[in-house]
């Protein structure tokens, strides 16, 4: 787990070396219910 | 005049084939009978042949019947190139840099879909198709999604077929199974139920069957499995790239929830139970497949590709198919269209008007039930209702119709921030992954369960 959380870590860091406008935060949906499909009005209420 | 592909021999030869069985299978009624081609939605303005590339299996057997009848509807000419996916992934990238590349393709594997706009490699097609919004509405939601095949609000990927599907959901040998008591189709497996069934069919059969097969060889069939069991028991998390065991709720990884955990045990149970094929670990995923119809084992956790191939190479092959084991979770997919099949105009086509009538026929209900008579549930088509009205297997209708009660999207991080693809490019698992864990546990080279 925590290798590929750091794997993981390691590519955000590459990305944003490389000037990607990225951070973690991008995979945390917190209105995600997973009895729901996620549609275009959830990624708009985020 | 059609012209088909410039296809190697063996390809060729391979598609042929095919063609041949599908004439004995309700895929082969799609092809006796004839393509009702619409009116153009405009003007057809055509600049040398129109020039379609995509990855072919199922796909090609719709083209290949398709094309001839529209060519000779417009008065055109279409080559179609059904390529695997490696040639794809060298050829495109070359054919984009040289000005060759076809009017339409599907991107290479792992290719962002903001990357290919971004670079200028395919052109929005709001424009050529009249009154888009309208014809937009018909697809059911969330197949458009900024960030995947619309960007700045501009329509780029036609999105027309569906990813709602499992690719670890239950089939199963009828007889060994009603034999052993179980009725899956009707009161869905519980763990402990697969668990006890599959030791009631090894038991019956005494040898000559096991109650479960899986293809023990092809890594990842071990996480597929793995995770989509642990989601029906509860776990949620994406299934793909950087998303792949993260909960979105949180961002974090769950390789090692307790529900993963479980479904790992569950596995090892039926290792221990002796209710497992012997040589699973010297057989990949279509070898499995093929035998199921043999009668090697009682169930398999494989996706709906299995039904139209044991119903037109095993018909007598008594199956039934049934959920995922568990609780009755959801299983998650990271999109409802599949992005792999989207396909994208060429941005230096000069036959851009003939792309667009080509995807606004495949985007209309007519098209997607053609689309759905052809080929089946393998690929199938992302408009529901096409599927109920297609001469697909009633089998495989009940599947895809499953698949809508018992699969959800899960959030897709690229569509919330495209430019994680650059993160996705660099980003590289360490080993032992997921996948290489379970399958060293169930081996015994490894013991320890949460060591990813």
């Amino acid at each position: 787990m925590s290798a590929t959380n750091k794997a993981l870590d390691a590519a955000f860091k590459t990305a944003k070396d490389n000037g990607a406008n990225v951070s973690r935060d991008d995979l945390v949906f917190p209105n995600w219910d997973p009895s729901k499909d996620y549609v275009a009005s959830d990624y708009e209420a985020l | 005049m059609t012209q088909m592909t410039s296809m190697k021999r063996r390809q060729f030869l391979a598609g042929s084939a095919a063609l041949g069985a599908l004439a004995l299978t309700g895929a082969g009624r799609a092809f006796a009978q004839e393509f009702d081609i619409p009116a153009p939605i405009g003007p057809i303005n055509a600049d040398g042949p129109f020039r379609w590339l995509d990855s072919g299996d199922q796909k090609a057997t719709f083209y290949k019947a398709f094309f001839p009848e529209y060519a000779k509807a417009r008065d055109i000419e279409v080559v179609y190139d059904g390529l695997p996916w490696n040639e794809i992934n060298q050829v495109l990238p070359l054919g984009i840099r040289n000005n060759t590349a076809q009017d339409v393709f599907n991107l290479p594997l792992n290719m962002p879909p903001a990357y290919a706009v971004k670079e200028g490699w395919v052109q929005a097609y709001d424009d050529l198709i009249p009154d888009i919004e309208t014809w937009k509405q018909g697809f059911p939601a969330g197949a458009f999604l900024e960030g995947l095949n619309v960007f700045n609000g501009k329509t780029y990927g036609l999105p027309y077929t569906s990813a709602r599907v499992s690719s670890a959901f239950t089939l199963y040998n009828r007889t060994y199974m009603n034999d052993a008591g179980y009725d899956p189709e009707a009161t869905p497996l519980t763990w402990d139920d697969f668990r006890a069934a599959a030791m009631k069919v090894t038991e019956m059969n005494a040898g000559r069957a096991f109650g479960f097969i899986i293809g023990g060889n092809q890594v990842n069939r071990w996480w597929d499995a793995c995770r989509t069991l642990a989601q029906t028991n509860g776990l949620a998390c994406g299934d793909r790239s950087i998303g792949n065991g993260i909960d979105f709720r949180t961002g974090e990884f769950v390789f090692d929830a307790d529900e993963v955990v479980g479904a790992v045990e569950l596995l090892l149970a039926l290792k221990a139970d002796g209710s497992i094929f012997p040589g699973v670990m010297s057989i990949n995923a279509p070898q499995a497949r093929a035998m199921m119809p043999q009668g090697a084992a009682g169930m398999i956790l494989q996706g709906p590709w299995n039904i139209p191939q044991w119903e037109r190479e095993n018909p007598n092959f008594d199956f039934g198919i049934a959920p995922t084991p568990g609780q009755g979770g959801y299983t998650i997919v990271g999109s409802l269209a599949s992005a792999s099949n989207t396909m994208f105009i060429n941005s230096k086509s000069k036959n851009a008007s003939i792309a667009a009538d080509v995807f606004h026929y495949l985007g209309t209900e007519e098209g997607q039930i053609a689309w759905g008579n052809v080929v089946g549930s393998s690929d199938p088509p992302i408009f529901p209702k096409a599927v109920e009205q297609s001469t697909m297997s009633d089998r495989s209708k009940k599947a895809l119709q499953m698949f809508e009660r018992t699969i959800r999207i899960s959030p897709n991080p690229f569509a919330r921030n495209p430019e994680l693809a650059s993160v996705a490019s660099v980003y590289q698992e360490p080993t032992p992954n997921a996948p290489q864990t379970i399958q060293g546990l169930f081996t015994g080279q490894t013991t320890d369960i949460k060591g990813n």
